[in-house]
């Protein structure tokens, strides 16, 4: 009875609806009955359990964290010590480590605060929980000690410093050489030498490690964090910050905000952001936004916009005011794999790609990096910015279906092939025939969209693959509906639901390093004509890993450019 | 941190000894396996969460660095759960260096806190509790989740739920009493089926 007595006093207490004989109550209830103390404390366990669970760091920003600090403190171990113990004033106080800044607060807080600093935060919090904004309650809930308003306790009057430095070597704050437990201030300037490391830390645990070569700059600490990264790279761990207050991180390139995260900027001629947990949101110096999640990366180019991922290609054509009959292979990534084109009369050449018909284009030599490079990473995604004609769409309906690109050997064999139409839809849909170990040697069953999205007009289309099998298609850079055509004799039985998405099983392996890479038409030459993809080719593009929604739209309206 | 203890024993020796070579991809999923139950452990002894993530990546530090005194015969994690009891006692001694009344309501209310904690054993807690939080529903799993996850206040959810914030502290309190329950009964099977 008294631990149900004890309880209901508390729920008061929590809505700071407690009236001071009910807080006499409680007090007394808490130190003479220890049924009652034990069921608080129950209570008290499952919120620290619950607040923990919604608040701390996630699994990957917790080991993100610990690997930054286990580098950092490799790295600056015993020069940091000795300088500590010649320059630093607090260098007697008892291995505060990273904890100084909290360290310093406590100490400076008065005995009859810490008295109550034990149980304060948690029952104060949930009068006046988060507020959001940094506030702090200042109206006692906890029968501990006779308290007024005005009493000062941990919360409202200790100088908690909001940013402090855990680590750092090699490091000078305003040309003046910076050590560990240094408080920060806006507007100062930090900057990393070669061969040095420096870890910042918030108040509420967020983390920034910087590495060598770095120049940063704290804008704005609270409200809202704000960190300007000319130069050089920081990795940052995140907690969940208040509403209207996000985390920062300004380039001359642009912003990334982190509402709580884990992410690592890089500024070099671009901006450069990689994902670990959470998602981020970039804006580049034109205002377009994107957003990039847990895995994703993304890069803002140097003249401002979000610039899309082409330097990862495998395989790069760009067939915009082309000439010639050979079209070169613009990725960076091993030896070009230039295109030739086959059976052609005059090519059609235009500023805005090259038109192709009854003929198609061949890679030179076996197309073996697409191959090695998918087999390797299991994932995949092939981008094309075309422009179908509407001869395409009316073309023979048995031949479907149409090549627009692939890694092929013969009419039947192929490691991918990107087509138009299948039997279900002989001109309307796009569709994906993929070789996995469990698909057939021409790539069935297919990956096909739902709807028929191949319109006359210049568009683009884009395939891709996970490393778990999860295929999707993107139409000008939006995902589109999918399904499964298991059997194309049967226009009917042999097709799945559209879903977003759907999985490929079976694993990216084996592809024949011989095969060439083919554009518009099959490579056999007594296949020209039959299957040939009639249109214009503005870019395409072969990746080996999936790219991310931003990264495709990105790519959508770079070809527009 | 869900669900990472799913690996065998010849796993984890096997990651030992690989760790202990020097091969960082076993001490991190040495890491991953273990954090979860350290920093409940951690997480239900202090009220700061912060502070547990500190200590708790305190004590992974002090692991990894005395990696090569460990007996990789012998199973790691109740060494890791060891340096994470020397470190979270270490912090608690360091913060009570200043002189505090030993009659106080709530040093004595805390110390029931970590007497509790000890009897609901050594288990991923934070686990646990991830699927008693699915046993919640309605009222009380909109409550739960506006205050604790979406850092709504209690007048707040009261404003919304059209009640009063007394009403909603005592839906809360049940609420936790509920998961307390679940947790311990969670915790007996668990005992039951390892036993």
């Amino acid at each position: 009875m008294s631990s149900q007595r004890a309880l209901e006093l508390k729920a008061l207490a929590d809505s700071g609806d407690i009236d001071d004989a009910q807080r006499s109550e409680l007090e007394r209830l808490l130190r003479d009955d220890a049924e009652a103390r034990a069921a608080v404390a129950d209570d008290l366990l499952v919120d620290r359990l619950l607040r923990y669970r919604a608040e701390s760091l996630t699994g990957d920003a917790f080991l993100i964290g610990l690997q930054a600090r286990r580098a950092a403190e490799r790295s600056s171990t015993s020069f940091i010590r000795a300088v500590r113990a010649q320059a630093d004033p607090h260098h007697a106080r008892p291995a505060p480590r990273r904890f100084r800044g909290r360290w310093l607060a406590l100490a400076a807080s008065a005995a009859a605060a810490l008295a109550v600093a034990v149980i304060l935060p948690e029952w104060s919090r949930s009068v006046d929980p988060r507020s959001g904004d940094g506030a702090v309650a200042t109206t006692p809930t906890v029968p501990t000690v006779p308290m007024t308003p005005s009493t000062p306790t941990i919360l409202n009057v200790t100088p908690i410093a909001e940013l402090t430095v855990a680590t750092a070597s090699g490091t000078t704050l305003d040309g003046v050489p910076l050590r560990p437990g240094a408080i920060l201030a806006a507007d100062m300037l930090l900057a990393v030498a070669e061969g040095g490391g420096a870890t910042l830390r918030f108040a509420d645990g967020t983390t920034t490690a910087c590495s060598e070569s770095t120049q940063l700059r704290i804008e704005r600490i609270a409200p809202g964090k704000s960190l300007r990264l000319e130069s050089g790279s920081c990795a940052c761990a995140v907690r969940p910050q208040p509403a209207g207050h996000p985390l920062v991180i300004r380039t001359p390139h642009g912003s990334v905000t982190a509402i709580g995260t884990s992410f690592t900027v890089s500024v070099g001629a671009s901006t450069r952001v990689s994902v670990a947990a959470g998602v981020v949101r970039l804006r580049d110096a034109i205002g377009t936004e994107q957003e990039v999640a847990a895995g994703g990366t993304a890069e803002i180019g140097a003249i401002g916009a979000l610039a899309p991922p082409w330097d990862r290609a495998v395989v790069l054509y760009d067939f915009r005011g082309g000439t010639g009959d050979r079209v070169a292979d613009q990725s960076t990534r091993g030896e070009p794999l230039d295109l030739r084109l086959v059976d052609v009369g005059a090519p059609a050449w235009t500023a805005a790609g090259l038109a192709i018909g009854m003929h198609g284009l061949v890679s030179e030599t076996p197309a073996r990096k697409v191959a090695e490079a998918c087999c390797a990473s299991g994932e995949l995604t092939v981008f094309a910015s075309l422009s179908p004609d509407p001869a395409t769409l009316a073309s023979d309906p048995k031949d479907y279906p149409k090549r627009i690109v692939g890694l092929t050997g013969d009419l039947s064999t192929r490691s991918f092939l990107l087509g138009q139409g299948n039997f279900a839809d002989p001109t309307g849909v796009f569709d994906m025939r993929l070789r996995t170990s469990a698909n057939t040697d021409r790539g069935k069953p297919s990956v096909s969209t739902a709807e028929a999205h191949a319109q006359p007009r210049r568009l683009s289309v884009a395939y891709t693959r996970d490393g778990d099998g999860r295929s999707h298609f993107y139409v000008d850079g939006e995902r589109v509906d999918v399904r499964i055509v298991w059997d194309d004799s049967d226009p009917t039985a042999g097709r799945s639901d559209p879903a977003a998405s759907v999985t490929t099983v079976g694993r990216i392996a084996d592809w024949d390093r011989d095969m060439l890479l083919t554009v518009g038409a099959e490579r056999d030459a007594d296949a020209h004509g039959q299957r040939s993809w009639i249109g214009t080719l503005h870019v395409i593009a072969v990746f080996d890993r999936s790219l991310t929604p931003a990264e495709l739209q990105t790519l959508h309206r770079e070809r527009l450019r | 941190m869900e669900g990472e203890r799913a690996v065998t024993d010849v796993d984890e020796f096997d990651l030992v000894a690989r760790a202990k070579a020097g091969e960082s991809a076993a001490l991190d999923a040495l890491i991953r396996l273990h954090q979860g139950p350290a920093r409940a452990f951690l997480a239900a002894r202090l009220h700061d969460v912060s502070m547990a993530d500190d200590l708790a990546q305190d004590a992974f530090v002090i692991a990894c660095a005395r990696l090569d005194s460990f007996d990789p015969s012998l199973p790691f994690y109740p060494w890791v759960h060891g340096i994470a009891h020397n470190v979270l006692r270490h912090h608690l001694r360091t913060r009570r260096a200043v002189p505090t009344d030993p009659h106080d309501l709530a040093a004595l209310l805390d110390q029931t806190v970590h007497e509790r904690a000890d009897r609901l054993g050594d288990h991923d807690h934070l686990d646990l509790l991830r699927h008693c939080l699915e046993g919640l529903a309605g009222t009380t799993a909109e409550t739960v989740r506006a205050h604790y996850f979406e850092a709504r206040s209690l007048s707040d959810i009261a404003e919304v739920q059209g009640r009063s914030a007394k009403a909603v502290g005592v839906m809360l309190v049940r609420a936790r009493k509920f998961l307390h329950d679940c947790l311990l009964a969670r915790i007996q099977g668990h005992g039951e089926a390892t036993a």
